[in-house]
């Protein structure tokens, strides 16, 4: 709290200073910087953080524009009516416009807002009667009650104060459960959807937040220049927003608004220099020229952008690469999980079906009419070699794929007639066989994504930031703190997820299908790529989950000492089928099994670890 | 004559040189994984050199022939020189797509600086009285345009489908890395898709430059009506990007014919949000759903 008092009477006091002393044309340049600057940052949330291109964003600004322009012709409504109004419009297009095309994402988004942001101008053009066409419309300047801010001082003060203001939001923002969810999506889709996360839900929305912030830009471009025309907003303004994200940092707030600044300075520079020479219309294309160099050189060279220099410098990079710890490292650092003290209750097992499941690729018959079953409480392993279709199974489960027959409940829910994002509130979470941690958030992060269906705080509240997305945002800190502590993960909860060595970034995954207090936990090969003490710890720990939490698991492995050791029934899957299921010691004898999967001879310590952990399971 | 069979040969017209934009978008598209927006700007600048050789009085065929290498050759170097390091450098799928919005910005900065902004005209290439075809009329440019997006069209697609190289194109688009280990030289398949459909574009610019004026945005309703078409065609499919193009053609001639002829550009615009909502595979192409 005393910070942001420090920082808001420092913010107040550079912008009081330098609007009564800085020269007027200093401040008319800094205004549309800062203008640029909210239309950058809108564009960050939606490409930076959710990972989404637009190549129409001018055309919102226009439609801001135009909508301030009007509501203050017609209506004479005040800037602090019309600015909101300008964005709120633009977040409803966003949503009409964002819900088809971001619903199946990739290039889509970016070929619909190109000839979104072309049709708007074209619009604007020719609907006389309303846009005044090729002339445009005058624009009144802002007034407060009796005070009409027509000075440059005023007018950069009004800027000044609503860049803070938005900057504060957008970094609001990314830092809840939405900015979690945009960085999920855009770095893990999967994985996103598994943790809760609706695909559609939240595109749409990062673009509604972004077409919004752009509207609010387009407006106070309006007051600042004073009119509106349709050529003032054209697909190049769309791609120098790009361009000054791009040179600026993705990602990054203060990246934003340095590119918007850096590239706004520089075109004036640049018209300085033109009217020394003598140019017209060179100034325009010389912009071009450099504004695409500037793009295409930073993208390459600089991915970082401009704003993380330093760390360039310093010869890290910014958003942490995923490597491998020193050797020494990776198992000394992990130490046996004991009795597990957790307070996340005993949310119980629950109950799968699998009912003659099939499913087809092409000419491969992936599962034929596959059968089993999870009991309550019970650790099943589903093995079988590889391309048996375990995977497959997984996957359908989560709903990934649609089989194409058969029926899969979960304690009485039809769990084909749900989407992928759905499975995890029914209580159902999962690990992925490649490990899908997401690398740019910090382990602690990581978890809070799992906990995504329960964060129960909206888009208005965060941004305002009122105290109970606070409180709520501690409680789900306390949860992942116990899970944290749990998986000896405490003393990585600050790091990036993508630092982490291997094995720790499977502890990582777990924690976050943890986090959703599953009653039933998928895991795909937790054990490949350990080694045998952190397979020793795995198998205690998943005991411990199933003693703590009561969870069923479903677990595909191929390590066959956790199998036999853990698991209490087994389904083995070959060519699609199940060829046997039973107890550990049952399937270790079925000449059947022995003959697909285990080879022709018997494997040893199989037979004893498999009759042990059937006398546990009473 | 009905004016109807009039709406339809101007759109079938229009729509070939629509079709040959998204041929190119789609060929890029399916090899590389990026959308280049700087296919407007390369087909402008194409233009523009077949302008200038036009002007310094080259032979016809030399002059088209010329630019349309000279596209081709721009957009082999973009591959060659912007997109392979990048990815090299392990850009991600949206950092290359951003590379080709630079590169439309710098081409058409240049092309400011170089050809100026006042507008051009473009000779025409055929002239003549129109022709009769039973009950329709239509011009020789318009069944110059059809017949050209035809042959090339075909030309494409007897490329892809009778020639190694043509089958190691589709490998690539396929997928690229098994293509790359049954020995497939995948860069150069590249270097190959982007050469090619950069040069449709640039053919797409030339024979639309006629019937409008020639400056440096004069290529931007090409674009948006090629992606439109390309969406509609399934984005991922050949035949769907021409038969898009023809489809197009025809609806905003229609509209244009019977509503209004400011309609074009935004109709182009409301078709591909229409096809993302209503059918989002397009006319033939398979879904998409992990690319940027």
């Amino acid at each position: 709290m005393a910070r942001r008092i420090v920082w808001g009477a420092l913010i107040a006091g550079i912008l009081g200073v330098t609007a009564f002393t800085l020269p007027s044309y200093f401040l008319y340049i800094l205004s549309l910087a800062g203008i640029w600057a909210i239309a950058v940052i809108g564009l960050d949330l939606l490409t930076g953080v959710a990972g989404q291109i637009s190549i129409g964003h001018a055309g919102f600004m226009a439609i801001g524009a135009y909508a301030v322009a009007l509501l203050s012709l017609h209506l004479e409504a005040p800037f602090w009516l019309a600015l909101p109004a300008a964005g709120l419009l633009n977040a409803l297009i966003g949503l009409a416009l964002g819900l088809p095309a971001l619903r199946l994402s990739g290039p889509y988004l970016a070929i619909a807002t190109l000839g979104f942001g072309v049709a708007v101008v074209e619009i604007l053009r020719r609907w006389e009667p309303v846009t005044g066409g090729f002339m445009g419309l005058k624009v009144p300047p802002p007034a407060l009650g009796p005070w009409s801010l027509r000075s440059d001082a005023a007018q950069y003060l009004l800027i000044g104060i609503l860049l803070v203001l938005l900057a504060g939001i957008a970094l609001r923002l990314i830092r809840s459960p939405f900015g979690r969810a945009w960085i999920a999506l855009r770095d893990r889709e999967a994985a996103a959807q598994a943790a809760g996360i609706s695909r559609a839900r939240y595109r749409t929305l990062a673009f509604a937040v972004s077409a919004f912030y752009a509207g609010v830009a387009g407006g106070l471009l309006a007051y600042r220049v004073g009119r509106v025309d349709p050529d003032g907003l054209t697909l190049m303004h769309s791609i120098f927003l790009v361009s000054a994200l791009i040179v600026g940092g993705l990602a990054s707030v203060p990246g934003a608004i340095l590119g918007a600044v850096s590239l706004t300075v520089l075109f004036h520079l640049l018209s300085g220099l033109g009217t020394a020479l003598g140019w017209r219309t060179e100034v325009g294309d010389v912009r071009n020229v450099l504004y695409g160099a500037a793009l295409i050189l930073t993208a390459m060279f600089l991915p970082g952008g401009l704003w993380r220099l330093p760390m360039h410098v310093r010869g890290r990079r910014w958003i942490p690469v995923p490597s491998r710890a020193p050797a020494g490292e990776e198992g000394g650092e992990r130490p046996m999980v004991s009795v597990p003290h957790i307070h996340l209750g005993n949310s119980g097992g629950g109950r799968l079906e699998v009912i003659e499941v099939s499913k087809r690729f092409g000419g491969l018959q992936a599962l034929d009419r596959v059968s089993f079953t999870v009991e309550p409480g019970e650790i099943v392993g589903l093995i079988g070699p590889n391309g048996a279709g375990k995977t497959t199974m997984l996957n359908l489960i989560s709903r990934f794929y649609d089989p194409d027959a058969g029926a899969i409940r979960f304690e009485g829910h039809d769990l084909l007639r749900r989407r992928p994002h759905e499975i995890v509130r029914l209580g159902i979470a999962r690990t992925f066989q490649n490990v899908e941690i997401f690398p740019a958030l910090t382990v602690r992060e990581n978890l809070l994504v799992g906990q995504h269906p329960q964060a129960r705080v909206g888009l208005i509240a965060v941004a305002a930031g009122w105290p109970s997305v606070r409180r709520e945002e501690s409680r789900l800190r306390e949860q992942a703190e116990e899970v944290l502590k749990w998986l000896e993960l405490s003393a990585l909860a600050d790091r990036p997820a993508g630092g982490l060595a291997f094995g720790q970034r499977k502890w990582v995954e777990l924690g976050r299908a943890l986090v959703a207090r599953p009653r039933l936990l998928l895991l795909d090969e937790p054990a490949a790529g350990l080694h045998p003490a952190e397979r020793q710890a795995l198998r205690e720990l998943l005991r411990g989950i199933r003693e703590a939490l009561g969870c069923s698991i479903l677990l595909i492995e191929h390590d066959m000492n956790l199998v036999m050791g853990l698991c209490d029934r087994i389904v083995v899957l070959n060519f699609g089928r199940v060829i046997a299921q039973g107890t550990p010691a049952e399937v270790a004898e079925n000449p059947l099994v022995i003959e697909a999967y285990l080879g022709e001879r018997r494997e040893e310590d199989a037979q004893p670890t498999a009759l042990r952990s059937g006398e546990g399971r009473a | 004559m009905d004016p109807l069979i009039r709406y339809l040969a101007g759109g079938l017209s229009a729509g070939a040189l629509y079709g040959l934009m998204a041929l190119g978008l789609v060929l890029i598209y399916r090899a590389s994984e990026v959308v280049n927006f700087g296919h407007g700007d390369l087909a402008m600048v194409s233009t523009f050199a077949a302008y200038t050789l036009l002007r310094a009085h080259a032979p016809l065929p030399l002059a088209l022939g010329g630019a349309v290498l000279f596209g081709a050759a721009l957009g082999a170097l973009a591959e060659r020189g912007l997109l392979r390091p990048a990815r090299r450098r392990r850009a991600t799928p949206l950092t290359l797509v951003v590379l080709t919005l630079g590169l439309a910005l710098v081409l058409n900065g240049l092309a400011g600086l170089l050809w100026g902004h006042e507008i051009r005209t473009f000779p025409a290439l055929v002239s003549g009285p129109p022709l009769r075809l039973g009950p329709a009329v239509i011009t020789r440019e318009q069944l110059f345009n059809l017949v050209v997006g035809l042959l090339l069209a075909l030309a494409l697609y007897a490329f892809l489908r009778f020639t190694r190289t043509g089958l190691a194109l589709r490998a690539v688009t396929q997928n690229p890395e098994v293509a790359r280990l049954m020995g497939i030289p995948v860069d150069r398949i590249l270097i190959l898709a982007w050469g090619v459909g950069v040069g449709l574009g640039a053919i797409a610019g030339i024979l639309a430059a006629p019937l409008i004026y020639l400056e440096p945005n004069a290529m931007l309703p090409l674009l948006i009506k090629g992606f439109a078409a390309a969406v509609l065609g399934g984005m991922t499919s050949l035949p769907g990007a021409v038969i898009g193009g023809w489809l197009l053609g025809i609806l905003e001639n229609l509209a244009a014919g019977y509503i209004a002829t400011e309609l074009k550009t935004p109709l182009a615009f409301a078709l591909i949000v229409a096809v993302l909502v209503v059918r989002p595979a397009g006319l033939l192409g398979r879904p998409i759903s992990h690319r940027v």
